[in-house]
């Protein structure tokens, strides 16, 4: 039989009780069977710490879109990237380092144009993998398109990127990120 | 003229459709490389050569 011993501590001179709930009803609370520390309502609980970026197109820049191309958006800039896992100078890229689920959002906006369709999409490892919202227009009012999805990483190879693909036929020019640039993500759930 | 162009004067039947949610991809990395064939899955025409490719902007210079 296991046993349950409870020690004091010579050093201090507090007394520490344990009190039953104001309750008819018989209860047994199960220790875990592994070493550490009780935590109570009280205690302070370590948060994600994962890998989170901000990265965004900057609108001095000209990045052109060809028609039917789905053609990568360069991020260039980062508002913040905690773990250095965004490249913003070769590949324009999210490689995090840690495993697990991911939340990452995308928005771009292009320069007045009538299109079909104006799609924007993360790439996951070179592929196709979400499709964020088609955004149709005739109007001059200049397009914008939003992905969002959540993504499995594996933390060494897995990387994601943002395409977007327009109907028009003649080049359009991607926005800043104010106007409508950005990629940005964070850890939700380690594996 | 974009390579987006010189397969549509291959093939005029195509719409804009098939390349953004049919089973033809165009793509562009942004590394300078330019725009190149992707994917190509359309299930009767067959992916056009390169030598299709420069005829078509050959011709269309004369």
């Amino acid at each position: 039989m296991s046993k349950v011993s409870i020690k004091g501590n010579p050093s201090g001179t507090g007394n520490f009780s344990i009190e039953a709930p104001n309750s008819n009803v018989d209860r047994t609370l199960n220790l875990p069977d592994e070493a550490g520390t009780v935590l109570t309502s009280s205690s302070s609980i370590t948060q994600n710490n994962g890998p989170a970026f901000d990265a965004y197109h900057l609108s001095s820049i000209s990045t052109f879109i060809g028609a039917s191309v789905f053609t990568k958006i360069p991020f260039q800039s980062k508002e913040f990237d905690t773990d250095d896992c965004f490249d913003n100078v070769t590949n324009y890229r999210f490689t995090p380092t840690v495993a697990g689920y991911y939340q990452l959002n995308a928005v771009v906006a292009v320069s007045d144009v009538n299109s079909d369709f104006f799609l924007s999409t993360i790439y996951k490892n070179g592929s196709r993998f979400r499709d964020g919202c088609n955004f149709p227009t005739t109007s001059e009012a200049g397009p914008v398109s939003n992905v969002s999805s959540l993504v499995y990483a594996n933390g060494t190879t897995d990387y994601f990127e943002i395409y977007v693909i327009i109907e028009a036929s003649t080049n359009v020019d991607v926005g800043g990120a104010e106007s409508g640039g950005y990629f940005n993500g964070s850890l939700v759930r380690s594996e | 003229m974009t390579l987006h162009d010189k397969i549509i004067l291959i093939y005029p039947e195509l719409s804009s459709y098939n390349f953004a949610f049919g089973d033809i991809t165009l793509q562009n990395d942004s590394d300078g490389r330019g725009d190149y064939i992707a994917k190509w899955e359309h299930p009767t025409l067959p992916k056009p050569t390169q030598e299709q490719l420069d005829a078509v902007e050959g011709s269309s210079n004369e």
